[in-house]
């Protein structure tokens, strides 16, 4: 267990399926700016889970749309390298990284409802998506998005890809979104905080769903939720405000945090017993 | 507990109409709070806890069914009456934000209950307002600013000194503390402890939050699709749980100590069959991995071995074992 | 997520376009009101008087500031009364329409109820109904006059205050905030002033505007088609309908109701406009 550790690995195939080296991210310009991100470091391999844990404003979204290229306007990538097995992507424009991303990176988000254009069926998203980056035809494309709806076990997944995202639970809503990020068989999947908005009982299925679906990809799990990492991850990177605290394996993190941020989130996400803990009363 | 009841709903249903579609949002659901105890009412979205919790206060009118307060039927005692009983009981919602009248000031805010009952003159309702700041711990310069003004843990002080205005017997919860950033949750969760013990109110706890249920409820009632599935003590409900559904809940809290994902659990839930609606099914049958040919007819709410406290609405709510976690 | 840091309005040119709409419609108000007060008496003529040595003259500075019409009637003051006219057709058939339509979408709003229902079917019928066929067929049974003509247009246009009422009242009726005041078991008085209409006051104020607006258009529309105004009462709708003769020969017949009837109606729609933005 170290802390904020500096990565440099080989891009051999076998290597890291995601570099972060030194990133940081500015937001604004003059002395307005701000840094969201401040020289984060980490890598992850295949078949890896890596958790990024902060509180809102630890810039782990940020981080997360960064590798994604999602940065809104206005903020953009200051200093590092993002390098995607093998391929540095943070200094690509817009265009190139669009061709790149169907087959690299696939994408969850926190609420379902707002990232699916409501106008637009379920299936008509993903199959334009199985078009596009696999170069299939619309009926192989409607094929295999029938298929992939059934992989993360939505029911009836013929009749589902006309339903309209209104018409789906928020927990089917999820699960659509994994399959559309799974589609096109990236290597690394993105979850930005993607369990938050759901209840206790279909988080517990998202959140197998995507350990499961991770399988021999990379899988960077964002969330605030010391507890759903502790589940779901095999390493976690601890943020505060744009900086790496604390690095290392999920056991280690949680049973001997060395920073004492780490520390303080942990207390605060085991419910300090009501009776006992009044530390904190009349602050609030 | 011998004496009646505070509290007593007996088969209340409510309906509610939205957009369209009628839907049973609480079904014949029976359940007793006495007095001075902390009752959870614990659910996921669409269980009915919230619409329950309303119909409680009045909010939300009853299709079918009897609420007693005080052994009186509030839908048959004459208005006067009613309104005296219905002040009695007072509420406190999830969203501190919408909660408090946007265009007011506090000291607006916290005056009108004591107005509305003709409390009293000029500085009675002063000092009574002073007083229920100094219950929620919080300090007069306050009074002339606006809920925006306010953080949400201020905010959530303010309607919980509202509600106890009037001296309320009852003080219904509905998702406190959701709203609330994690370290304000545990503040405000002492904060209702605290008070209930000390003015003996009885406490109607909405949440579905298992780890707050444990720390400040006498007993829990769980809510699924309209219905009450099990009832008991804490202790009963959450080291014991005798129905699938409870099970299920407890498992999918995440839990530090735990570090599992119950993979084989999601699994067999995801590998269950549609089935058929049958009017007289059970309602979780559909999602339940215990379901049997006799779930075909729900079951009655029944005591849970030698707990006659201890109730579940589950033909097999005796064979369950106890929750692995400490 | 950061947001990126936005410039702080500072100088009064740009506090200024911020709210021009209600700047600019605030002193165009301010004219209005100021030509209201002083009345016909302005411009030193009868609006009625008929004065044949003087038909048609120009706008000049000396006697006829707006010159005279076809009957010498002088312009201005004919014009002045005009506004009054208007002024008072255009607020009393909003208030009409206002008053009617909040209390039946109160009564709609409050709860589901039989009398609701029954509420929303009419207002759904009767907004359908064409105004003028409408306020024509009314006023051939009524006849002309100015109480006609707000009766007429009142009554004909209340759906649109009714709809919006209610819908605003129905999603007040959901907000916590009135639900936690119905919890204290005030009286209903105290309900709605301090709590349901404080709330629907936004909405309803940028509506009162544009009724006005509309109201006005439709009242000089009616009087343009000779409904409900007396026949020769100076009314800027008899104006424009004079002036059709004159186009040519003396288009200030025109010009001078044409502006004033534009004015009024941008005055409305700049406050309306500007009221909105500030209430988002």
């Amino acid at each position: 267990m170290t802390l904020g550790m500096n990565v440099t690995s080989p891009t051999v195939p076998g290597g890291p399926v995601l570099e972060v080296d030194g990133l940081s991210v500015r937001a604004g310009s003059g002395h307005l700016a701000t840094m969201p991100v401040q020289d984060v470091s980490f890598t992850i391999a295949a078949g890896e889970v890596l958790g990024i844990v902060g509180e809102s404003g630890s810039g782990k979204s940020m981080t997360a749309y960064a590798i994604g290229s999602l940065l809104p306007e206005g903020v953009a990538v200051s200093a590092g390298r993002i390098i995607l097995e093998g391929r540095p992507v943070h200094s690509l424009s817009p265009a190139e990284r669009r061709a790149l991303d169907g087959n690299r990176i696939g994408m969850v988000f926190q609420d379902p409802l707002s990232s699916f254009n409501p106008v637009r069926t379920i299936g008509s998203i993903l199959i334009e998506s199985a078009m596009r980056h696999q170069r299939l035809s619309a009926a192989a494309a409607r094929d295999k998005v029938i298929e992939a709806l059934a992989g993360v076990r939505l029911p009836r997944p013929e009749l589902l890809v006309d339903a309209y995202p209104h018409q789906l639970s928020g927990g089917q809503r999820q699960r659509a979104m994994i399959a559309l990020a799974l589609l096109n068989g990236p290597s690394l999947v993105v979850a930005d905080e993607p369990t938050t908005a759901l209840d206790a009982t279909v988080q517990l299925q998202i959140l197998a769903l995507l350990k499961r679906s991770a399988g021999a990809r990379a899988l960077l799990l964002i969330t605030h939720d010391l507890a759903v990492a502790s589940t779901v991850c095999d390493r976690i990177l601890v943020m505060q405000r744009g900086r790496c605290v604390e690095q290392g394996p999920a056991a280690g993190i949680l049973d001997a945090p060395a920073h004492s941020y780490t520390r303080e989130l942990l207390a605060a996400a085991r419910w300090p017993a009501v009776f006992g803990n009044q530390a904190h009363a009349g602050a609030a | 507990m011998t004496r009646d009841p505070l509290l007593e709903a007996r088969g209340l249903s409510v309906t509610l109409r939205s957009g369209g579609r009628v839907v049973q949002a609480v079904r014949d659901c029976t359940l007793e709070l006495h007095g001075g105890e902390v009752l959870a009412l614990v659910g996921e979205s669409g269980s009915g806890k919230t619409t329950f919790a309303r119909a409680v206060a009045g909010i939300v009118p009853v299709a079918s069914g009897e609420l007693l307060f005080h052994s009186q039927d509030l839908a048959t005692v004459r208005p006067a009456v009613r309104r005296s009983l219905r002040r009695r009981i007072q509420m406190v919602f999830q969203d501190p934000d919408a909660s408090l009248n946007p265009m007011h000031r506090i000291g607006a805010i916290l005056a009108e209950p004591l107005l509305v009952i003709g409390f009293g003159g000029h500085s009675a309702i002063r000092n009574r307002i002073r007083e229920l700041l100094a219950m929620v711990r919080l300090d007069a310069s306050l009074l002339d600013k606006r809920p925006r003004q306010l953080s949400g843990g201020e905010k959530q002080r303010i309607a919980i000194a509202r509600a106890l205005a009037m001296e309320p017997e009852l003080l219904i919860a509905d998702e406190p503390l959701s709203s609330l950033d994690v370290s304000t949750q545990a503040t405000i969760a002492a904060l209702f402890r605290d008070l209930q013990q000390r003015l003996h109110i009885s406490l109607l706890f909405i949440s579905h939050d298992l780890a707050a249920v444990r720390q400040l409820a006498d007993r829990v009632a769980v809510m699924h699709a309209g219905e009450i599935v099990e009832t008991g003590s804490c202790g009963a409900v959450l080291d014991t749980p005798a129905h699938p559904y409870t099970r299920l809940l407890l498992a999918a809290m995440p839990d530090l100590r735990r570090r599992v994902l119950d993979v084989r659990l999601v699994d067999a839930i995801d590998r269950l069959a549609p089935l058929p609606d049958q009017p007289r099914a059970c309602h979780y049958r559909p999602k339940c991995i215990r379901r049997a040919e006799i779930c075909v007819s729900s079951a009655l709410l029944a005591p849970v071995g030698a707990d006659r406290g201890h109730l579940a609405r589950c033909h097999f709510r005796e064979e369950s074992p106890p929750m692995e976690h400490g | 997520m950061t947001t990126v840091v936005g410039l702080p309005v500072n100088t009064l040119a740009e506090r200024y376009l911020a709210r021009w709409e209600l700047v600019s419609g605030g002193i165009l108000l301010a004219v209005i009101a100021a030509l209201l007060l002083l009345g016909p008496a302005l411009s030193g003529h009868d609006p009625g008087y008929v004065d044949l040595q003087n038909r048609l003259t120009a706008p000049n500075a000396l006697d006829h500031l707006l010159g005279t019409d076809q009957l010498g009637r002088d312009l201005l003051a004919r014009l002045l009364h005009g506004l009054r006219w208007s002024l008072t057709a255009a607020l009393g058939a909003t208030l009409l329409a206002f008053a009617t339509g909040t209390v039946l979408g109160l009564i709609a709003a409050r709860r589901q109820s039989l009398l609701g229902t029954a509420i929303r079917q009419v207002t759904a019928f009767a907004q359908s109904f064409p105004v003028f066929v409408l306020a024509i067929c009314l006023v051939a049974i009524v006849g002309n006059s100015l109480v006609t003509v707000v009766l007429v247009l009142g009554l004909v246009t209340w759906p649109v205050f009714c709809r919006v009422v209610q819908a605003e009242a129905t999603s007040l009726y959901a907000r916590e905030y009135v639900m936690a005041a119905e919890m204290l078991q005030m009286g209903q008085p105290r309900l709605y002033f301090r709590h349901v209409l404080p709330g629907l006051l936004p909405s309803l104020s940028v509506l009162l505007a544009f009724h006005f607006a509309d109201m006005l258009i439709a009242e000089s529309a009616l009087s343009f088609l000779g409904i409900g105004a007396p026949l020769g009462a100076a009314t800027w709708g008899n104006m424009l309908q004079e002036s059709r003769a004159y186009l040519i020969s003396a288009p200030w017949l025109l010009l001078v109701p044409a502006t004033a009837i534009v004015t009024l109606v941008i005055t409305a729609n700049l406050l309306g406009d500007g009221l909105r933005r500030h209430l988002e």
